[in-house]
């Protein structure tokens, strides 16, 4: 049978109302958090190579170094952070008698990966171009490296794919409200509050960061 | 008494016609020899008076001391104060040293002996003055005076004066210029003789050049100079080089300066290279631009890319390179830029990308509401 893709991104409330052993596997979910992973890692990587410019020249020495460490930190951060939402999901829906386990509700947070997948390779691709354009100049004092890397943050490039991965968390916390309302056997209303209250301040705290609102 | 005057007329011709003043009243010393080193002096100059006394007579001769006195030339120490013995046909010579601050003439030192039995030689020795210094002259010049090109002078030094300078030495002085040789030693100049010496300059901008002649005249050391100025013209067939087309744009972590590199001179550049200086500090992947041999009306696109602070908003491009005989020319060039045009360039994509962002806004909002629709 082959994957409805179509219909997790667009419809999930079809996708998720089928049986739920066509959706409950982690193998599927695994994948696409695993493909994101690999999209972050390489984001990761180019973003190194860039705060390596703004290190003393003897730390760049260690560019390389720092490059491996941050594309793996990126993969592992991204399938701790699954299971972060999938935890914190979990623990909210307690709230309103959710009944499901904690299984399944890794595997819809999964299933919401896969908008993030879509906006990390969008976002790759971006930073791939763009990147070269922003300019960073290596700082002599260690007090400055805070400074600088703040100042590289607020790159247009580097806000333009932050607003970018909100975009498509909102993608996926969609398809995470209609998942969780499956999963754990609760109201539209209630999945709504479950998802949307952790992704609503993660998307303020997000904001703030970028120094939009101050 | 005709014949007493006669005698008397004799003893009188006797007495005038003596050639040495010696004193006939005692032992027979003449003054066999003088010689005074140098020969003639200069002004300021001290020489070496070297007197041979010598007894002609049969009998020895004792002397109470020997001296040496001038009134324009001057001695500076007469060590002869002692009794001194000198036996028949016995020879001693006696050395003084004379020192003079006259005019150019001829002047006579007066040498005294003493004897012992009383009486006295007396001897006037001649010593001439003549300040009359080296001549040094430039003969011959480059036809066209290039700046960094090399010309032949040709520098003559003559020698005017009575006697002959030793240690002659010609060495070119001043700043601004390339010469081979550094100096030139031509040894000693016999009097009416010259010498021609050929010196290799290669002016580098307007300065002067003065030949300066040593030489010793005795144990004097005496100079002589010649200045000519070094106003070379702008070489016109040396490698010239402009940049043109200057682009500074932004990379990963550097800036780059692009633009081509045109040889506007007339003859064949070699050894190119750009860099940046001042404030920028080169950095990967194109710290130094090479280039090897740029023909004349010939350009080269080149790209340096270096890091700068971000209150740097001027860096100097440090060009370098030689011509056919290997001098090596440099020259810079401030290439300003913007750093707001830059940032402006790096958010430029971001217009076109940020129609994408709302684009998927738009996109992400009929999702939204049509999975809320179907749920």
């Amino acid at each position: 049978m082959a994957f409805p893709l179509m219909s997790l991104l667009v419809n999930p409330n079809a996708f998720f109302s089928r049986d739920s052993s066509e959706w409950e596997s982690l193998r599927v979910p695994a994948l696409i958090v695993l493909a994101a992973a690999i999209m972050a890692g390489a984001t990761a990587y180019l973003t190194t190579d860039l705060v390596a410019g703004i290190m003393p020249s003897d730390v760049q020495a260690y560019q390389g170094v720092m490059g491996i460490v941050g594309t793996i930190g990126a993969v592992v951060i991204t399938f701790l952070i699954w299971v972060v939402w999938s935890a914190v999901f979990f623990v909210i829906s307690l709230f309103f008698q959710g009944q499901g386990t904690f299984r399944r509700i890794l595997a819809v947070t999964g299933y919401g990966y896969l908008p993030i997948l879509i906006g990390s390779v969008i976002s790759l691709v971006i930073f791939w171009i763009f990147s070269p354009a922003i300019h960073v100049s290596p700082v002599t004092d260690v007090q400055e490296i805070q400074a600088a890397v703040m100042a590289l943050m607020h790159q247009p490039v580097m806000i333009l794919v932050s607003v970018l991965g909100i975009i498509f968390l909102l993608w996926a916390a969609n398809i995470w409200i209609f998942g969780i309302r499956y999963a754990r056997v609760i109201s539209l209303r209630d999945a709504a509050i479950t998802v949307g209250v952790p992704v609503a301040l993660y998307v303020i705290a997000t904001v703030w960061n970028m120094g939009v609102v101050s | 008494m005709k014949a007493a005057w006669i005698l008397l007329i004799l003893l009188a011709s006797a007495i005038l016609c003596t050639p040495v003043a010696a004193e006939e009243t005692g032992p027979r010393l003449i003054v066999s020899e003088y010689r005074l080193d140098p020969q003639v002096l200069m002004k300021g100059d001290v020489g070496v008076l070297t007197i041979r006394l010598t007894n002609t007579g049969p009998d020895p001769a004792t002397i109470n001391s020997a001296r040496v006195n001038g009134v324009e030339v001057t001695v500076k120490q007469n060590p002869y104060t002692d009794v001194l013995s000198l036996g028949s046909g016995d020879s001693i010579t006696f050395t003084y040293t004379v020192y003079t601050e006259a005019p150019d003439g001829l002047y006579y030192v007066k040498f005294t002996v003493d004897y012992r039995e009383g009486g006295q030689l007396r001897y006037a020795i001649p010593v001439e003055v003549d300040s009359t210094s080296l001549r040094i002259a430039v003969v011959e010049t480059p036809a066209a005076l290039a700046q960094g090109m090399k010309g032949t002078y040709q520098v003559v030094v003559g020698n005017p004066r009575p006697n002959a300078a030793s240690a002659v030495t010609v060495t070119p002085e001043g700043e601004g210029f390339v010469v081979t040789p550094s100096s030139s030693f031509v040894g000693t100049l016999e009097p009416d003789a010259q010498s021609t010496i050929p010196f290799m300059v290669t002016p580098l901008r307007q300065s002067f050049i003065r030949f300066r002649v040593n030489y010793r005249n005795g144990i004097n050391a005496h100079t002589a100079t010649v200045t000519l100025p070094l106003d070379p013209s702008e070489n016109r067939f040396t490698p010239e080089l402009a940049l043109t087309g200057i682009r500074v744009t932004a990379g990963p972590g550097y800036l780059r300066i692009s633009g081509n590199v045109t040889n506007i001179g007339l003859d064949h550049a070699r050894a190119i290279t750009l860099t940046t200086g001042g404030e920028a500090t080169p950095a990967d992947p194109f710290r130094v631009f090479t280039a090897g041999v740029l023909e004349p009306d010939r350009s080269t696109p080149f790209e340096v890319t270096f890091r700068a602070h971000t209150s740097v908003s001027r860096v100097p491009i440090l060009l370098s390179f030689k011509d056919a005989q290997g001098t090596t020319y440099t020259d810079s060039m401030d290439v300003e830029f913007d750093r707001q045009a830059l940032a402006e360039q790096a958010s430029e994509p971001t217009r076109f990308i940020m129609l994408l962002v709302w684009m998927l806004v738009i996109v992400l909002a009929a999702v939204i509401i049509y999975a809320w629709r179907k749920g």
